[in-house]
């Protein structure tokens, strides 16, 4: 069964088992117009099935000491399961009956949509999710990194259940599918689920789609989410980054680090230690199958925005320019090698190690060479990759804040600002 | 749980040769954590160490629990035991600033720190042969820390910045400041954590001195250790790195207790945010209380998954509410069973109360019954085994315990008194405590406009 492997790492230190049903399809398959139709797909695959009710899962579910979840991104699906381990068999069998024989009934995929509605809304609440929204939407432009993954209130009017259905075929019958799980399960037990899972899934043919590769941003882009009586501002800047797969990605991951990836990395030390303006300060660097996103994260008061703004560009220009030392190589380095150890130290973590490697297309060591490759890295190279990957030219500046009270400096505070965006904080 | 038998063990007699009477170790004998052992000690000078043995991965979780928290504040000084948890990281008598950090990341170490209302811990996890490190910078900042008025000024508009964050600008972190506040006029459970800011605005180095020579002492503290570690040897480095720190005279505490309750407080507020919401705050027990676990499966029966009545009936049933959640408190005195609902768009904060009011009233006629309590029951063990997963949980679970109710296997406590919940104790649980005269409730409208916008 080429397109349904399965990953274990068995571990009995408790009486606990994670499973997964892992599927390298997922929201760029989304119709366009109609996104949100998987996110909607995977919130009602638990509301029946040919013999359970929604509420007789949730019971069940309940019962076997379980918990059961469906995320969705833009390239991948994803079912986890959490059971403590004496119930394993019965959940196996309910996860069976959830894969295989789900109904949507339309009562119930009407009800998901008006609670994905709502859940629009809530969002609206937490500025920092806002903030990173519009950053992204305006990175990601016309490329599935940009889409909406849980859909908008316009796009959801266009989502029919017949959307859902294919949605959810779609992705349970992708190209790959892993069956996974850790803890405390054998071979037999997890070889089992697959068996009688995968052949009972009916293939459907799906045109695969392309990950393009997403376009540099041009000149520097103010995008500001306005929203009323902030005291403080959420704030996000940066470009593209790299892709695990790229030559010089452990050299940018390493520059990263160095910039904004610890405690005591420039970006913390300037912006928070020294001034004492916002108590989150980190920079990033996304993965995924084409170029993610690299982006610093602040949250100053509104009064000390500007002055964060242009102290952070500042910063990168000077990273880009002069480069990082052979002491900051060093420390960076031992970090991440020596910190290695805590992403597996479990055996989920082990696992979705695995995982990860596998949706990516990576070799089947990448992460075994991981440290000798961090280990290898000179310091030319790590100035080479933060100058050829990050641009302080070309770059996204989202701001949550008030624009009637902010708009002005914050505009004052970018040099050679090219243009302008206030997005209301409510539009979808 | 029974203490497995224990005796000392021989290394003991060595560490202890040439011992000062502070240096000191006694052993405190093993306790049974699930099928895992803690091993008990405390030094002569009053510092407590759990040991936990863990050879499956080569890591330390090092915990450093203090047992005090905003509870231990007065009036006009709030937010000082948080403000720590960031001023720790700082300058030492031996380390300049930033070296703390600087030696932990080097060494691979996951290092944060928490405070709440009973305790402030900070911890480390690391590569088990970076351990020495680690007890050598903890026991230098327990005795050594430097607080000068630069860094700590900074430290305080971060602080500011963080309240911000959680609380001025996030409508539930403030909903909840004030839920605790009207609840409670006299304990010092009616002040935040993190402070009121013109509290945090306003210390000196001074106050900071003088609660760090007050509070930060090791017989106020305990250290818990998991991992991948040999108990000799950590107890010497132990030793040798607390072992001549003195004693601190702690103050003899007595918050005030809060008075009974005499009737339902309502207060209404307006937020930028685009639905109402509900909060509720029912008095409820401290964590130790008999009845506290009976309350933790009723908030479970009644909240704690997509199934739990209340969930069902206002989320899914009648859509009056967008989500429904609730919380007993886990602190060593009485505190509250919170209840946090949002309504749907276009529901109204006093509908979606109404509502809440009309099932805790069928409760009467309708207790929980057989079924609801095995499923609670089922999360609950679900709920703990997966704090055990790492050994940063297990540290934590270990710390929490002892700081709240010196029951360092306390989460296995709890679980065998969870076990023991009958659904007679769930129904005069939910009798005693559903009080509405007894209860706080927050209203939050909405900011209509923004409501408005959407529906367009």
């Amino acid at each position: 069964m080429q397109d349904a492997l399965t990953f274990l790492e068995a571990s009995d230190t408790l009486p606990l088992v994670d499973v997964y049903f892992v599927a390298d399809r997922g929201t760029m398959y989304d119709p366009d117009g109609r996104e949100g139709a998987l996110n909607v797909a995977l919130r009602s695959i638990r509301r029946g099935t040919r013999r359970l009710s929604g509420p007789e899962i949730d019971a069940a579910l309940d019962r076997l000491g379980a918990e059961l979840t469906f995320t969705g991104d833009t390239t991948s699906t994803t079912l986890h399961a959490a059971v403590i381990r004496r119930n394993l068999l019965q959940l196996l069998d309910l996860l069976a009956e959830i894969l295989e024989t789900p109904t949507f009934p339309a009562r119930e995929v009407e009800q998901v949509m008006r609670e994905v509605r709502a859940d629009l809304i809530e969002a609206r609440d937490d500025d920092r999710i806002l903030a990173a929204r519009w950053f992204r939407r305006t990175l990601f432009k016309g490329h599935p990194f940009g889409r909406p993954d849980a859909g908008t209130p316009k796009s959801l009017d266009a989502v029919n259940r017949d959307d859902v259905v294919a949605a959810w075929r779609g992705a349970a019958t992708g190209s790959l599918r892993l069956f996974a799980a850790a803890g405390d399960i054998t071979e037999a037990e997890l070889n089992g689920f697959r068996d009688q899972v995968v052949g009972r899934l009916a293939r459907v043919d799906v045109t695969p789609r392309t990950l393009p590769e997403p376009a540099t941003p041009r000149g520097r882009t103010l995008v500001i989410v306005d929203k009323p009586a902030r005291t403080q501002t959420q704030i996000y800047i940066g470009g593209l980054g790299t892709m695990p797969r790229d030559r010089d990605h452990f050299a940018l991951l390493v520059g990263n680090t160095i910039f904004g990836g610890t405690f005591t990395s420039r970006l913390m030390r300037e912006v928070r230690s020294k001034r004492g303006w916002s108590y989150g300060a980190a920079s990033r660097l996304g993965r995924d199958r084409v170029r993610e996103a690299w982006s610093m994260w602040t949250h100053p008061a509104m009064s000390d925005a500007p002055a964060c703004i242009a102290l952070e560009l500042k910063l990168l220009d000077k990273l880009l320019d002069d480069g990082v030392t052979e002491r900051e190589l060093s420390f960076a380095k031992s970090y991440l090698v020596r910190s290695r150890a805590f992403d597996l130290d479990t055996a989920t973590k082990r696992l979705w190690t695995r995982i990860d490697q596998h949706l990516l297309g990576l070799p089947s060591n990448f992460q075994a060479r991981a440290a000798e490759r961090i280990m290898a890295v000179t310091r030319d190279e790590v100035n080479a990759a933060l100058r050829k990957r990050l641009s302080s030219k070309n770059l996204i500046v989202s701001v949550l804040a008030t624009a009637s009270e902010a708009r002005a400096a914050i505009e004052d505070a970018i040099d050679g600002l090219d243009r302008t965006v206030v997005i209301p904080y409510e539009s979808d | 749980m029974t203490n497995a038998p224990s005796t000392a063990p021989g290394f003991l007699r060595l560490l202890n040769a040439k011992a000062t009477k502070r240096s000191k170790i006694a052993y405190l004998g093993a306790l049974a954590f699930g099928a895992q052992q803690i091993q008990q000690y405390r030094l002569g000078n009053g510092l407590k160490v759990l040991m936990l043995e863990d050879h499956r991965a080569p890591i330390v979780s090092y915990n450093t629990w203090f047992r005090v928290g905003s509870r231990h504040e007065r009036e006009g000084k709030t937010g000082l035991a948080h403000l720590f948890e960031h001023l720790m990281f700082n300058e030492t008598k031996n380390l300049g600033a930033g070296r703390f950090d600087k030696l932990l990341e080097r060494a691979g170490a996951e290092t944060n720190a928490a405070t709440w209302n009973d305790w402030t811990f900070y911890y480390e996890n690391v590569p088990a042969d970076q351990l020495p490190l680690v007890i050598k910078l903890e026991a230098e900042r327990m005795a050594n820390l430097v607080l000068r008025k630069g860094p700590v000024g900074s430290e305080k508009e971060v602080v500011a910045n963080e309240r911000r964050y959680r609380v001025e600008d996030d409508v539930s972190g403030a909903v909840a400041e004030v839920l605790w506040a009207e609840a409670f006029k006299v304990h010092p459970y009616h002040h935040p954590t993190i402070g009121w800011m013109a509290d945090i605005l306003n210390f000196t180095p001074a106050d900071c001195r003088a609660f760090y020579k007050t509070w930060y002492a090791p017989n106020n503290a305990t250290l818990v250790i998991v991992g991948d570690v040999d108990p000799a040897k950590v107890l010497r480095a132990i030793q040798r790195a607390y072992g001549g720190l003195s004693a601190a005279r702690l103050p003899s505490l007595d918050p005030q207790t809060e008075p009974d309750q005499d009737g339902e407080r309502v207060l209404r507020l307006e937020k930028p945010t685009p639905t109402d919401k509900v909060a509720l705050g029912y008095k409820a027990p401290g964590l130790d209380h008999p009845d506290h676990a009976a309350l933790t499966l009723l908030s479970e029966a009644l909240l704690g998954s997509r199934a739990s009545r209340f969930f069902h009936a206002l989320v899914t049933e009648r859509e009056v509410a967008s989500d429904v959640s609730g919380w007993a408190s886990t602190f060593r005195d009485p505190g509250l069973w919170e209840i946090s609902a949002t309504a749907t768009p276009g529901q109204t904060a006093e509908a979606l109360l109404g509502a809440i009011d009309q099932l805790v009233d069928t409760l009467a006629a309708t207790p929980i019954n057989a079924d609801e309590r095995e499923r609670s029951l089922a999360k609950q063990e679900l709920l703990l085994l997966r704090g055990l997963d790492t050994v940063g949980g297990r540290a934590e679970q270990i710390g929490f315990f002892d700081a709240v109710l010196d029951d360092p296997a306390g989460a296995f406590t709890r679980l065998e008194r969870l076990r023991a919940v009958t659904v007679a104790d769930l129904d005069r649980v939910a009798r005693r405590y559903l009080v509405r005269g007894a209860r706080t409730v927050v209203l939050v409208k909405a900011d209509r406009g923004l409501e408005g916008a959407e529906a367009a």
